[in-house]
């Protein structure tokens, strides 16, 4: 059995749901390391392990993994997943250089808690670290302007400037999730998704506002596992 | 009894400059305009030009950008790719003829030229050179890139409440056959100087009015309620094609500069004139606002002079409204930019980490690289 552990903000939720519903077929054992926002989903690296950064995080991590902290020996493999902001919809990009395009892309990712965490986790461990970023927002029916660059583009300058450097595998968002050319998430899956709840409660809470475009829902979470585990499965 | 009889103490040098500490002498500005944390603010010119945006953004203002880094862009990149150094990326716009000549393009009352400089298959926008370090990947590239950023100044004309120009140079270089204007010396940052091709011009008084009047009337046209603030740079020249000695050239054209933009404010009521050439240029302060090399405008000397900048402004104002004038920060920028993570009220014009303005993005500096020596 493949010991994952997913590191995560409150787009774990999604994953979550996904793994309690069951019937992902597997040779996983999850645990999630999951608190909400992105910004205050801090660690810090003490003798060998990833330690929560402030008590927010410290209550969330134990009531989700039921562990104080993560030591890499416990697991056989890592997903940082979400702790990234989803690029805007209405950008206009389109008079940008490929210069602007390619540092905006690299920099998106590089300030964002997914790469801090990524680099004390690698830094830590040498086994392997995929990377799931936010989900891309869903359509709202308004004209998407200009993105930076093209899915498949963007992609390959990641893990060619990025991840590959860190010896981690950006695991892309699944197509049929995609809607308008890969730069958004089909608005299905917005709907019905839910929050990561503080602890003391179960990790399933209230919805998102109908308005949020950001967080996706068990089905998306579910296909995002379809695709993801085999690529952990004999880690 | 004669009219001197009545004029207060800031009119006679002894009360108002020999008798105070330096750092105490004040009231240089008495602001036409009061400018509300609503407003917005577009602000162009030479290299001092680019610490007024800034100091606007730190204190809460709505310093205009009218064509922001795309979202998640580092500051570092930022920088570095000029956003976010005046409202639009035009870079330093140091005449008042270079001025007239973005304002004409963006007005689509004159088509920029089809010129454009190639280095070791990158290209180089004449009007722009160090807009993108590394130059374009392609023409088409350049121009969409130039298109967007004419958009944009358009946008910053025509969206803005207030246009503040920081005038720097009178010294320029035209192109001979079509009569326009470089903003640097081909050759300098990128292209290749021809003197066959290239005309070095200094302008006078009468010219350098002349053009800021023509710019201000076009601007004007498409935004009458746009009033104009206009500063003079204090900075020295880096170097100088007159023939003079730079301080001499230096003080024959910040004396020109610094006539044309008192006139224009004396005689229109939409346009102020805010003195931060006096304030760190006048004897009264002893140079002590440059840096060594004494022509650096230092951090304490920004820093003086936005103060100032923003002082009298609360000064003017706040007697009659009784209360604050100034921004208090936290004020919501308007209109295309995006507010920066800078635009939080803090003190971002303070620049504690260092006591130069080493930040500065001035292409006229890189002149340097071309002098003799020692």
């Amino acid at each position: 059995m493949t010991r994952l552990a997913i590191i995560g903000n409150s787009h774990a939720a999604a994953l979550k749901l996904a793994w309690d519903a069951g019937g992902l077929k597997n040779a996983v054992d999850v645990v999630f390391f999951a608190a909400p926002g992105r910004g205050n989903v801090r660690f810090e690296v003490e003798n060998g392990a990833l330690v929560p950064a402030s008590d927010r995080t410290r209550e969330s991590i134990l009531h989700t993994s039921g562990a104080a902290e993560l030591r890499p020996e416990g697991f056989d493999v890592f997903l940082i997943y979400g702790l990234h902001k989803s690029p805007p919809l209405d950008e206009d990009n389109s008079a940008l250089s490929d210069a602007v395009r390619t540092a905006a892309v690299i920099d998106r990712v590089t300030r964002q808690p997914s790469y801090r965490i990524l680099t004390q986790l690698r830094g830590i461990t040498d086994k392997p670290i995929f990377v799931g970023l936010s989900p891309r927002l869903a359509e709202t029916g308004d004209a998407i302007a200009a993105p930076l660059m093209a899915p498949d583009e963007e992609h390959a300058l990641l893990m060619s400037k990025v991840y590959g450097p860190q010896d981690a595998q950006l695991v892309p968002q699944p197509a049929d999730t995609l809607a308008a050319g890969g730069h958004a998430t089909r608005g299905e899956f917005s709907q019905g998704s839910q929050r990561l709840v503080t602890p003391g409660r179960a990790l399933r809470s209230a919805d998102h506002d109908e308005s949020d475009n950001t967080h996706m829902n068990a089905d998306y979470g579910r296909i995002w596992l379809t695709a993801f585990l085999p690529l952990v499965s004999g880690c | 009894m004669t009219p001197y009889d009545s004029v207060p103490a800031k009119g006679f040098w002894r009360t108002a400059v020999a008798e105070p500490e330096m750092m105490q002498i004040s009231g240089l500005w008495e602001p036409k305009f009061r400018i509300l944390p609503r407003h917005k603010v577009s602000t162009y010119g030479s290299c001092f030009a680019q610490h007024i945006g800034r100091a606007l953004d730190a204190r809460g203002f709505n310093w205009f950008r009218a064509e922001a880094a795309p979202d998640g862009l580092s500051d570092e990149n930022a920088v570095r790719f000029n956003y976010g150094i005046f409202s639009a990326r035009t870079g330093n716009i140091y005449t008042t003829s270079l001025l007239l000549q973005w304002v004409r393009w963006a007005l689509d009352l004159d088509t920029p030229p089809d010129e454009v400089w190639e280095r070791d298959g990158r290209f180089f926008d004449p009007f722009r050179p160090r807009i993108e370090p590394d130059g374009f990947a392609s023409v088409d590239e350049l121009l969409a890139s130039r298109a967007a950023c004419l958009a944009a100044f358009r946008t910053s004309i025509i969206e803005a409440d207030f246009f503040v120009f920081t005038l720097g140079l009178t010294e320029r270089w035209l192109n001979t056959a079509g009569g326009y204007e470089y903003p640097m010396c081909p050759g300098t940052v990128a292209g290749t100087f021809d003197e066959s091709s290239h005309t070095f011009d200094n302008m006078g008084f009468s010219e350098v009015l002349a053009a800021l009047r023509e710019a201000i009337a076009e601007m004007t046209r498409v935004n009458a309620k746009l009033r104009f603030i206009l500063t003079v740079s204090p900075v020295p020249l880096t170097a100088t094609n007159s023939g003079k000695h730079v301080l001499v050239a230096t003080m024959q054209s910040k004396s020109i500069l610094r006539a044309v933009a008192g006139q224009l404010a004396d005689r229109k009521r939409t346009i102020d004139y805010f003195p931060s050439y006096e304030i760190i240029s006048a004897p009264a302060f002893k140079g002590s606002f440059f840096e060594e090399n004494q022509r650096s405008v230092a951090t304490r000397g920004v820093n003086f002079v936005m103060d100032s900048f923003f002082r009298d402004m609360q000064a003017r104002f706040a007697e009659k409204s009784g209360g604050t004038a100034v921004g208090q920060g936290g004020g919501k920028a308007k209109g295309k930019g995006k507010r920066s993570p800078e635009a939080k009220v803090r003190r971002r014009d303070r620049i504690g980490q260092a006591e130069t303005s080493a930040d500065v993005v001035c292409e006229e500096e890189l002149l340097g690289a071309f002098g003799p020596r020692t």
